[in-house]
């Protein structure tokens, strides 16, 4: 059983990193909350699209995300990866592109700038959190167990439409080839959902967390969301 | 005729020789002298540049400790009754000056990791991974707080393959989380594989 807070005026009761997440049945979103000083207030790091990486402060988030703490991790060890999560939005700014395949490859490098390694290279919302923890060696979720699912190609497609409408608007955060690439992964990249990344960062140890206890875990989620039908 | 005053607190008197060319010398200081006492390097401060009284130069060594501090390779030793320390080589005496500076801070972890990581990262978009290598190379466990020895091998990971004393790091803190009874396995998860031999060998290591 997976403890969520619920929403929490004025911000989640962190020690130094949580797990925030938010959304409907249709779409959920998950972020990393951080803070390098425990007087300080936690932000919100999540991308929240192509080349939107954010740094939200409280106000922004704190009425309307649920969260988790990460307790697998010791204080030493969060406070490491708050260090590190704040140098991470430090280097990319809000450059990290939007992307549906992912892969052990390493997203970042030495100094934390996120590497373009291919032109389908792109994380989503909760890969971004997973590559964040994979890169700072605690690989939280064990994406060789990772299984599709029917309903994952149709969320695929919504994404790709959503980024071809954005992409009319925001020509400059494209590259001609981005959308286009992005199509191919449909229906053949693993999705690993927001819930199930947010559940495995959040009972973490020693092992990374497998699709079963992963997707069992994510639904609990959904239910005390009060996302089911 | 040059005074000699030991100085510096107790805890502080079994300084490796590099310590004591950085830590003394500013412009307050005419001349360092080392004396060697078997393996030990006990620091002494030389008369103040602008004082003859030897009581004086206390307050000036003390005011050194807290300014920016610099190396100066010493070159005058026909003035020191004293056994010449050897000194490394330029980038062992900068990455050790790095790591003396890391061991002496009075801050809270995040700055000290701040700083830690800041110095690799400086570093690694420098692409001197020598000076990266040599800071692994000189690193000791013993010197600082486990959040540090384990946030500096996780924060040189990713280019770990490039960095030939990163292993030797690793079994390093390894070994001292060994001799302390920590959880070695737990505690360096992701870095090494749980069977890796490093956390299984109980040897002390150089």
């Amino acid at each position: 059983m997976i403890q969520l807070y619920y929403p929490q005026q004025p911000y989640p009761d962190i020690s130094y990193i949580g797990i925030a997440i938010q959304g409907d049945y249709d779409q959920r979103h998950v972020g990393i909350l951080f803070r390098t000083d425990k007087n300080e207030e936690p932000k919100l790091l999540h991308l929240a699209f192509h080349q939107r990486l954010r740094c939200d402060v409280p106000s922004q988030y704190a009425g309307k995300s649920y969260w988790l703490h990460c307790s697998g991790f010791s204080d030493d060890e969060q406070l490491q990866l708050a260090v590190w999560f704040k140098k991470v939005f430090a280097i990319n700014g809000n450059k990290i592109p939007y992307g549906l395949a992912y892969s052990s490859m390493g997203y970042f490098d030495q100094n934390g700038a996120f590497i373009q390694s291919d032109r389908n290279c792109g994380l989503t919302c909760a890969t971004f959190v997973m590559a964040l923890f994979e890169d700072f060696d605690f690989p939280i979720v064990d994406i060789d167990s990772w299984v599709s699912r029917a309903e994952d190609a149709e969320w695929q497609k919504r994404i790709v439409d959503a980024m071809r409408k954005d992409q009319t608007c925001r020509p400059d955060l494209y590259s001609d080839t981005h959308v286009g690439d992005q199509i191919l992964n449909i229906g053949v990249a693993a999705r690993f959902r927001p819930e199930e990344v947010a559940a495995s960062a959040n009972v973490f140890k020693d092992e990374p967390v497998t699709f079963q206890v992963a997707e069992s875990l994510g639904k609990n989620i959904l239910i005390q969301m009060g996302l089911t039908r | 005729m040059i005074n000699y005053q030991r100085f510096g607190d107790q805890n502080q008197n079994n300084w490796s020789t590099i310590d004591c060319i950085n830590f003394l010398e500013n412009e307050s200081a005419s001349v360092f002298c080392v004396a060697v006492n078997g393996s030990t390097i006990i620091p002494l401060l030389v008369k103040s540049r602008y004082q003859d009284d030897s009581s004086s130069s206390t307050l000036e060594c003390s005011r050194a400790l807290e300014q920016p501090h610099y190396l100066r390779i010493l070159n005058n030793v026909d003035e020191v009754q004293t056994n010449q320390p050897k000194i490394g080589s330029q980038l062992e005496i900068d990455a050790q000056r790095c790591l003396n500076k890391l061991y002496s801070l009075h801050a809270s972890d995040a700055e000290v990791l701040g700083y830690i990581f800041e110095l690799i990262e400086n570093a690694f978009a420098e692409h001197d991974l020598l000076f990266v290598n040599a800071l692994l190379a000189n690193f000791d466990p013993n010197r600082t707080k486990l959040i540090v020895s384990t946030g500096l091998l996780r924060v040189t990971s990713r280019a770990k393959s490039k960095l030939s004393s990163w292993k030797l790091c690793v079994a390093r803190v390894s070994e001292f989380l060994n001799r302390r009874g920590e959880n070695t396995k737990h505690l360096l998860r992701g870095l090494i594989r749980a069977d890796d031999p490093i956390i299984l060998s109980s040897t002390t290591l150089s």
